[in-house]
């Protein structure tokens, strides 16, 4: 004890304050108090600190936390729904969700961690809880070691069991593992990669920060089996009952196409003599349909998820039961799977259980809308067999390339398969019977790389590939002349063999050649030809003279108004992405016209008054044209869907839902045709197929011995044919064909058909649509060639028959 | 220079407000002081009158309404344990009784054997050689004695054996004024600081530090010597980290992730670091009372949501108006605490005061604030609140003690304690 003495006389005045101590003080003089008051001081800012951040917690996040903290108290269940079905004129089912089971692992055991969780278990139980509470942490290794290896023998029986029960053999099921490792770990590791580029760009020493952690492919299950049997489900579920967190059974959907595979039987006896038979031949088609109806994909896109998001990306809640979700959803990738996509996409229910309640909140799922379509496909098989090479028709064939010796020299490969497309529309409704494009999706995932860019088997030839018309445009050009008065409808125009009278060697007729001997259409009927006269012998001269006549603008508009240059709009048309990442409209094309009419040459102009020049249409186009001239000019554009909804079951016509970029401002008007130009065009289109001189009457062989193009027993047949030029390769073969049984005056079909590098229209593509008329007999729509009765099958009976 | 109590000598000084007589210790000072007065400043010469409206009073409400609080709060998720919380804090409110009874004289008498004592019970926790029925241990850390009935921690009175003895050293001593003279008080918190350590309890070892820096504080150590030491320490700090515990590591990765708005590690190691903030911001201002607290915080899966984290039950239950009703409880109980150092005329006294005080606020702000997401989880409990017995029972003791202190203000006359000014500081 130190006791200070103070030395020296007292100073009253500094010492007054210490002078009755009975007062309290001035506490503040006192150091201690000072020093106390420092420490309250600190704490009450450390607690002022607290304080703000407790209140940033409750006030400025305070909503969020409590979202955060009630969500967890909801446990939602979402349900599954069903994708709407396809179906076909008569209600056969082409694309339908078809319920199943997978059998999946869970990765966790798959990796080897379930069997330490097991392990663990065994140890825990082994010693007794209260004593394992006691251990530290190196002695429960230990014992977690020594239960391991009865642990990881038992995954091992499992995954035995399960390879028996799915009825593969152990190796097969270890491969199968294996690969499921290997997409994990890649997957893991490019997360990771991500990851830690993300960590990298938002820290200078981002990379030893980053530590990797389970990515969400670690925590799922992984599907070893699809589609298997009920009993295989019944047993692999008790099995994950009995060992939970081991295998999976999940209810999955996969889509079918039950008529993706037909088989079809063809008459061969009214082939080309050359390769007729008298037995018919019998075909297993794959993919029939598959440009029409298309497929789904498994990625959903970030369009996808723009357009019908499931959840809000900020909150999390869900926004739209029917939206996408990543990883999960199938989304159509083309055709009408992807055209369609809103109809057939169902909304999913959800089950939204409060836990702390028990209340349970549900939703109903609801499937998607079936689509019918026009398409009967049946009739689809059997143009999709004629259309095959194997068929005999769509080879180079040695009457296809005359034997003149500027054509073999150049492009003579006799066998070679042709490609190309054929459209059947029914004439009334507009309706397509059929739409077959070759090479299909099927064969074109056979091919490789050089084979895709030289076929484009992807492309779906009738609805997105514009071909120059070629001789099958002048009975459009004549009716546009005469609409526009320029032309009198029974006008007679001489063909003297080229256009231009002093110019023999621009704007010939394709009579005029060497071959020929410079010859000419008039020359040959002993006068100036009519329109009749003209169009079934093709004369180009008549049509340079009505294209000319009609003017660019007029022309340009004319076509415009036949439905070239926009999509018809028949039900494919889709808004996908492009690499770009802006939305582009797919599945249909308009083909092409001038965008400047009024700056075409006179040639120009002239040249499509036969087809060529800057002008390209569809084959479904084609078909849609003259079935626009065989109803007089009534607009009834093509289309594939018959119905929507409940709706597709019964038959009635819905309206197309156009959500597309283009837009157009209405139905496209009548076309003002005057019935008795229309009438004069059709004996012309009558007289091509039907009389010798047509072009598209005869096929003439080597030994000039000739078959009717078109067998037309019972029939009234309309027909054009055209050779369009398609440098440098081959001519492409047009025939364009209006038929209906010979009791009716009036088209009832039209088929359009086009033969890649065929050659010549008549040649070329006129047996295949001769083949696709007796297709249309077999099938009733049409009268078979030995009965004169009337068809059975009209399109009314035709609704009759599946109901 | 000291100033003394010395003036005109002739005039006594009253020296104690209580009204004492003055005696011949009163003029002690005046020199030359003769063994006769130095025995009189050693034992009291009459019974001292007790002052029981004293800073303790607030301290007793305090933990009073903290204790309410509490098991009312526990009773939000776990009513047995509401039930078993109120039995224990009967005890304790006897055992805080009986603590009011010991002087100052006699907590002096006992702080050095109380504190052997503790240390050997320290030592005996750690050695390897005690059967397991004795010392029983959980998660392989050994810091319970078995008592039958309840489980001892000795750590506990740890903390109030070394306060005690801190104040009894540095009572009379100066030495404390110059650097080396803080040595002894260190060593004196080391001692017990690295046995706890090594049990391991991080968490409590931890509130030794704060305790002894606020006694040197408060008895006088120059401003210059706590700066730099601090200094030293918020230097050193970040260097330990590698040194950690593996799952002390991750509990400091957890926070300033938390901090940064990452929640990459919310799912394991900042689970309940990221629940916790969750249950507490969720409350609002006025909380989402104790039906839908206890489901919120059920399906949270907040752990340890009766010990640890009921600073966030309380937050969840009664919102931002519960949480600063907490801390303004603590915040009168500090006051008590600092009252009754400021009127105690006894230097032991007013050191244990401080050092109690600062005990049980430093507690109290390591578990709001890993609450709510300042400080890595450590596993501190809320004084007063959290459930458990030990810790109800001695903190009601130390405030039973402190009441004790308060009532007797003491006004021994040796002189002016730990008024160093005048000399530089």
């Amino acid at each position: 004890m130190m006791l200070r003495v103070k030395h020296g006389p007292p100073q009253p005045s500094s010492h007054s304050r210490t002078q009755g101590r009975n007062q309290t003080r001035p506490l503040l003089g006192s150091m201690f108090v000072r020093r106390l008051l420092v420490l309250a001081g600190l704490s009450t800012i450390i607690i002022a600190a607290l304080g703000a951040q407790l209140t940033r917690l409750t006030v400025f996040e305070g909503e969020d936390h409590r979202d955060t903290a009630e969500r967890r108290l909801d446990r939602v269940k979402f349900l599954p729904t069903y994708r709407g079905r396809i179906l076909d004129r008569h209600g056969r089912v082409l694309a339908e969700d078809r319920a199943g089971y997978d059998i999946a692992f869970e990765y966790e055991f798959l990796s080897g961690a379930w069997a330490a969780r097991r392990a663990t278990q065994e140890a825990r139980a082994s010693v007794g809880p209260s004593r394992w509470g006691e251990l530290s942490a190196a002695e429960r290794e230990a014992l977690i070691g020594a239960a391991l290896p009865a642990a990881e023998a038992q995954a091992q029986w499992l995954l035995d069991v399960v390879a028996r029960l799915i009825d593969v053999d152990g190796a097969e099921l270890d491969h199968r593992v294996d690969e499921i490792k290997k997409r994990v770990h890649a997957r893991a590791v490019s997360v990771w990669d991500r990851q830690r580029e993300i960590e990298r760009s938002r820290h200078a020493d981002g990379e030893e920060r980053f530590t990797p952690r389970s990515i969400q492919e670690h925590r799922e299950a992984h599907g070893v089996a699809q589609g298997v049997p009920d009993v295989v489900a019944f047993e692999c579920q008790r099995l994950a009952d009995e060992y939970p967190g081991t295998v999976e059974v999940e209810e999955a959907t996969r889509r079918v196409y039950p008529a993706s595979r037909l088989e079809v039987e063809l008459d061969r006896s009214r082939l080309p003599r050359t390769i007729r038979k008298t037995t018919s031949v019998k075909f297993v088609i794959d993919g029939v349909a598959d440009h029409v109806l298309g497929e789904l994909r498994e990625k959903v896109w970030p369009s996808d998820l723009k357009a019908r998001p499931f959840l809000d990306a900020s909150t999390g809640k869900v926004v739209d039961l029917g939206g996408y979700r990543p990883g999960i959803d199938r989304v159509g990738a083309r055709g009408i799977e992807a055209s369609q996509e809103r109809l057939l996409r169902g909304v999913r229910g959800m089950e939204q259980t409060r836990l702390d309640t028990g209340q349970v909140l549900r939703t109903e799922p609801q499937p998607g809308q079936d689509v019918a379509l026009t398409i009967d496909i049946e009739l689809q098989a059997m143009v999709h067999a004629i259309l095959t090479p194997r068929f005999g028709l769509m080879k180079v064939q040695p009457w296809q390339v005359p034997n003149e010796s500027e054509e073999s020299e150049r492009f003579a490969a006799i066998g070679s398969e042709l490609y190309g497309a054929a459209v059947v529309i029914e004439v009334d409704t507009g309706e397509i019977l059929a739409a077959v494009s070759m090479p299909t999706v099927f064969h074109g995932r056979e091919m490789d790389g050089p084979q895709i860019a030289a076929s484009h088997p992807f492309v779906n030839r009738p609805f997105e590939a514009p071909y120059p018309p070629g001789s099958i445009l002048k009975p459009v050009i004549y009716l546009g002349a005469v609409s526009a008065g320029v032309m009198r409808r029974d006008v007679r125009i001489e063909c003297n063999g080229h256009y231009l009278p002093n110019d023999p060697t621009r704007l010939r007729c394709w009579i005029y050649r060497e071959r020929t001997g410079f010859s000419t259409h008039s020359a040959r009927i002993g006068g100036p030809l009519d329109v009749v006269e003209a169009i079934a012998r093709s004369c180009n001269i008549f049509f340079y003279s009505a294209a000319t006549r009609l003017g660019g603008t007029r022309l340009v508009a004319w076509l415009g108004q036949f439905g070239i240059g926009t999509p018809l709009d028949c039900g494919l048309l889709a808004t996908i992405p492009d690499e770009n990442d802006r939305m582009q409209t797919v599945g249909e094309h308009g083909g092409f016209l001038p965008s400047e009419p009024g700056t075409l040459a006179m040639n120009e102009v002239a040249q499509m008054g036969i087809g060529q020049g800057p002008v390209a249409w569809t084959p479904v186009q084609a078909a849609n044209a003259f079935a626009t001239i065989a109803r007089g000019g009534v607009t009834r554009d093509a289309t594939l869907i018959r119905a929507v909804g409940s709706g597709a079951r019964g038959g009635e016509a819905a309206s197309q839902s156009t959500e597309h970029a283009f837009e157009r401002a209405g139905p496209r008007p009548d076309l003002p045709l005057d019935p008795a130009a229309v009438s004069l065009a059709l004996q012309g289109l009558r007289d091509s197929v039907n009389s010798d001189h047509g072009t598209g009457g005869r096929l003439r062989y080597e030994n000039n011995e000739s078959d009717p193009i078109i067998d037309t027993e019972n029939l009234l047949v309309w027909g054009k044919t055209g050779t369009v030029q398609a440098p440098p390769g081959p001519d492409h073969a047009w025939f364009v064909g209006l038929v209906s049984p010979a009791t009716e005056g009036r088209p009832r079909y039209a088929v359009a058909v086009i033969v890649e590098g065929g050659r010549s229209g008549g040649r070329g593509a006129g047996p295949v649509c001769n083949q696709i008329i007796h297709a249309m007999r077999r099938l009733g729509y049409l009268p078979n060639m030995n009965t004169a009765a009337p068809p059975a099958r009209s399109d009314s009976a035709a609704k009759d028959r599946d109901e | 220079m000291s100033r003394t109590g010395q003036q005109n000598p002739s005039a006594v000084p009253r020296l104690a407000a209580s009204g004492e007589p003055s005696h011949p210790a009163a003029v002690a000072g005046r020199a030359p002081y003769t063994p006769a007065s130095v025995l009189y400043t050693a034992k009291p010469l009459h019974r001292p009158r007790l002052m029981p409206l004293n800073g303790g009073v607030l301290c007793l409400l305090a933990s009073a309404g903290l204790t309410l609080i509490g098991v009312i709060a526990i009773g939000t998720t776990e009513p047995d344990l509401a039930r078993r919380q109120v039995v224990f804090a009967l005890v304790a409110v006897v055992g805080a009784a009986l603590a009011t009874i010991p002087s100052p004289r006699h907590l002096r008498a006992i702080a050095w054997p109380l504190y052997g004592f503790t240390l050997i019970l320290l030592v005996f926790v750690l050695i390897p050689a005690v059967p397991d029925v004795l010392v029983r241990p959980r998660n392989g850390s050994r810091r319970w004695i078995n008592l039958g009935v309840v489980d001892f921690q000795p750590s506990e009175l740890a903390k109030i054996a070394y306060i005690l003895v801190l104040a009894c050293w540095l009572r009379t001593r100066e030495q404390h004024r110059n650097l080396l003279g803080l040595i002894p008080p260190f060593i004196l918190c080391l001692i017990p600081m690295s046995l706890i350590l090594v049990e391991p309890d991080l968490g409590t070892a931890l509130l030794f530090v704060p305790g002894l820096f606020a006694v040197l504080i408060a008895a006088g150590a120059r401003k210059r010597h706590i700066g730099a030491i601090v200094g030293c320490a918020l230097i050193i700090a970040p260097l330990s980290y590698p040194v950690l515990e593996p799952h002390q590591r991750d509990r400091i990765d957890a926070m300033i992730a938390q901090i940064r708005g990452d929640d990459r590690y919310e799912q394991d190691i900042g689970f309940q670091g990221s629940r916790a903030m969750t249950l507490v911001g969720s409350g609002g201002i006025a909380g989402v009372g104790g039906e839908h607290a206890e489901a919120l915080i059920r399906y949270n899966g907040l752990p340890e949501e009766h010990t640890d984290m009921i600073f966030a039950v309380i937050c969840c239950r009664w919102g931002l108006l519960g949480g600063l009703t907490i801390w303004s409880l603590f915040l009168l109980y500090a006051l008590g605490g600092l009252l009754i150092a400021a009127f105690s005329r006894e230097p032991f006294s007013r050191l244990v005061a401080v050092g109690f005080t600062t005990l049980l606020i430093v507690q109290m702000i390591i578990n709001t604030g890993m609450t709510i997401g300042l400080l890595p989880i450590t596993g501190v409990t809320l004084p007063f609140i959290s459930y458990g017995g030990s810790s109800l029972v001695v903190t009601w003791i130390m405030t039973g003690l402190l009441y004790g202190l308060g009532l007797r203000r003491g006004g021994y006359l040796v002189r002016e304690q730990f008024e160093f000014d005048g000399a530089s500081t």
